[in-house]
């Protein structure tokens, strides 16, 4: 058995069919992109080597480039302090043992599974000021002076994106927390009930220090989804109006393929990568404490 | 007394927010059976006066969504065969066998998860534009495969690493070889992390948009998320149809989900934990 494991051939023969797949259609794309990069290139005619030209044109000239930053941020920011605390709150809520508990979880779970492109289509027709829903409804309940065209003003724009991913993932951190919670062993709480430690108290001093792993997974989480944000925006507004809910990841696919400029998408495209794996690796540095036991 | 007010004020609390989760699914089933004088006119929350079913046949027929979830069937059959197989072969090779760039490929496919797949979109427009495949399904499949892969393949090895050995050396002992044990004794235990990583490729692959939207150049090759996506600018006056067009996409997520949820939900936390 320990020989014919050690045979080459066999190794080969179970490694080499998904290995090659995966060079060619992922590794190897990622490298090109960094040479990309450092290109003028419209992806016909020959490439220039242009050096950092393109990253020097990206921080200095494109005003929609850091309107993209905020954007992003913004999407961040309400991942981790508004969907975040929520989703905590509804993990709390459905571990409690009460009936339909079940129930209520796969309710708040299913928009999760939708995809992102049904969900965003969904709600720009709940947002369309002719045939939505919320518009309407408003009129019903007496709120009519409030009404507006939700997707369309660059003052709501952003804000009605952001309501529809909150909507669409909170379910997703409420079952990682949820499946954290469970792992809590129930006599902590009864001892904490004896020192007369409950509701909120015990929340405080045993479920939020022995969940500080799954927290900071959900954090993480949040704040990579908010950076590679795409099909949202792209389906809702495409970017608009007047660029107030563009991203990084739209404007690098409107750059490459929309205006032919490949080698400044391709910069987009490495600052992305770049700021997925370095704002994910300070969190988990800074995030990361010493094990809590108890 | 006071716990009793306090549960069921918890109850509202929690099924206020449930009706936040479902009315606009609510509205979006109950569109797709009303005209559009019935929308724009009638009462928001109003079940439709009569249920038809012409939104339905014109969104199958008409707007070609029969096409459009052929496709997507066919795209992500495939996909899900390839990433099962290949993904636990490799793990396989990696948990069990003996060799000295066995580090080196798990932290390239670790890249593969951590890298964002925005990274790949130009290069991989170049590489299946060489290849010839850009009018042809495989230019999706190819790259989904890639992308799913290395999820796949650090779901199993969790899952190897823990399984015991004998299994395996008693059906080598019997004769079987490593290719022959590996298909008839392994792959049967390894059940339940392959159903996790299929509903995992089921849900990523039936919902992507962003390389179907790039490499898809044929409209008869559009999957359901690009043809709804065109449907929606095509259709933007009457809502009926593309409600009933997404009601028919959701469809087999809302099945699987029936069917499968704990599973789902199991899949979701093992996905989110190795990011």
């Amino acid at each position: 058995m320990e020989k014919a494991l050690s045979n080459k051939k066999i190794i080969a023969l179970f490694l080499l069919p998904g290995l090659t797949v995966f060079l060619i259609f992922y590794f190897v794309p990622i490298v090109m992109t960094a040479y990309y990069s450092l290109q003028d290139w419209d992806g016909i005619n020959p490439m220039a080597f242009i050096g950092l030209d393109n990253y020097t044109k990206m921080f200095t000239m494109d005003k929609s480039f850091w309107q993209a930053v905020w954007n992003s941020l913004a999407f961040l920011l309400v991942g981790v302090f508004i969907q975040l605390p929520v989703s905590f709150a509804l993990a709390l809520l459905v571990s409690r043992k009460m009936k339909g508990r079940k129930w209520f979880r796969n309710i708040y779970f299913f928009p999760v599974v939708m995809s992102t492109t049904m969900v965003s289509l969904l709600w720009v027709k709940i947002y369309d000021p002719n045939i939505g829903m919320l518009n309407t409804l408003m009129d019903t309940l007496g709120l009519g002076a409030w009404t507006g065209a939700w997707l369309g003003d660059t003052k709501t724009a952003l804000l009605s994106v952001l309501i529809v991913t909150t909507w669409h993932y909170v379910g997703y951190n409420m079952l990682i927390l949820f499946a954290g919670i469970q792992g809590i062993p129930e006599q902590y709480y009864e001892a904490a009930k004896l020192d007369g430690a409950t509701g909120w108290k015990a929340v405080r001093h045993i479920t939020f220090p022995l969940l500080s792993d799954v927290l900071r997974i959900c954090i993480v989480l949040n704040v990579i989804y908010a950076l590679k944000t795409f099909e949202s925006v792209y389906v809702m507004t495409n970017g608009g109006p007047l660029n107030s809910t563009t991203v990084i990841a739209l404007k690098m696919f409107q750059e490459a393929f929309l205006k032919q400029n490949f080698g400044y998408g391709s910069a987009l495209a490495v600052f992305m990568v770049l700021e997925c794996l370095i704002i994910s690796w300070v969190l988990n540095k800074i995030l990361t404490q010493e094990k809590i036991e108890y | 007394m006071l716990r009793k007010t306090k549960n069921s004020s918890i109850y509202i609390l929690m099924i206020i927010i449930a009706v936040l989760q479902l009315f606009p699914l609510y509205w979006l089933v109950i569109s797709a059976f009303k005209d559009n004088s019935e929308i724009i006119g009638g009462t928001v929350w109003a079940l439709p006066a009569e249920w038809r079913l012409s939104n339905f046949t014109e969104a199958w027929v008409s707007a070609k969504v029969n096409q459009f979830f052929g496709n997507s069937v066919i795209v992500t059959l495939v996909t899900l065969l390839f990433v099962l197989l290949f993904a636990s072969m490799m793990a396989y090779a990696l948990t069990r066998m003996k060799f000295k760039y066995n580090s080196l490929i798990l932290f390239i496919l670790l890249m593969g998860v951590m890298v964002p797949i925005h990274a790949t979109l130009i290069p991989l427009f170049m590489i299946l534009k060489n290849l010839g495949i850009l009018s042809s399904r495989l230019s999706i499949i190819l790259p989904y495969i890639a992308v799913n892969l290395p999820i796949g393949v650090y779901m199993l090895s969790a899952f190897l690493r823990t399984m015991p050995k004998e299994l395996e050396e008693a059906a080598f002992m019997d004769g079987c070889g490593v290719v022959k044990s590996f298909f008839k004794v392994v792959l049967p235990l390894l059940k339940p992390p392959l159903a996790s990583v299929a509903i995992f490729v089921f849900l990523a692959v039936w919902n992507e948009l962003l390389m179907a939207s790039t490499f898809i150049q044929k409209q008869e090759l559009r999957t359901l998320p690009l043809g709804l996506m065109n449907f929606s600018g095509q259709y933007s006056i009457s809502w009926g149809p593309l409600a009933a067009a997404m009601v028919i996409s959701t469809l087999p997520i809302l099945l699987a989900y029936v069917l499968f949820s704990d599973q789902m939900e199991k899949s979701f936390t093992a996905g989110a934990i190795l990011k």
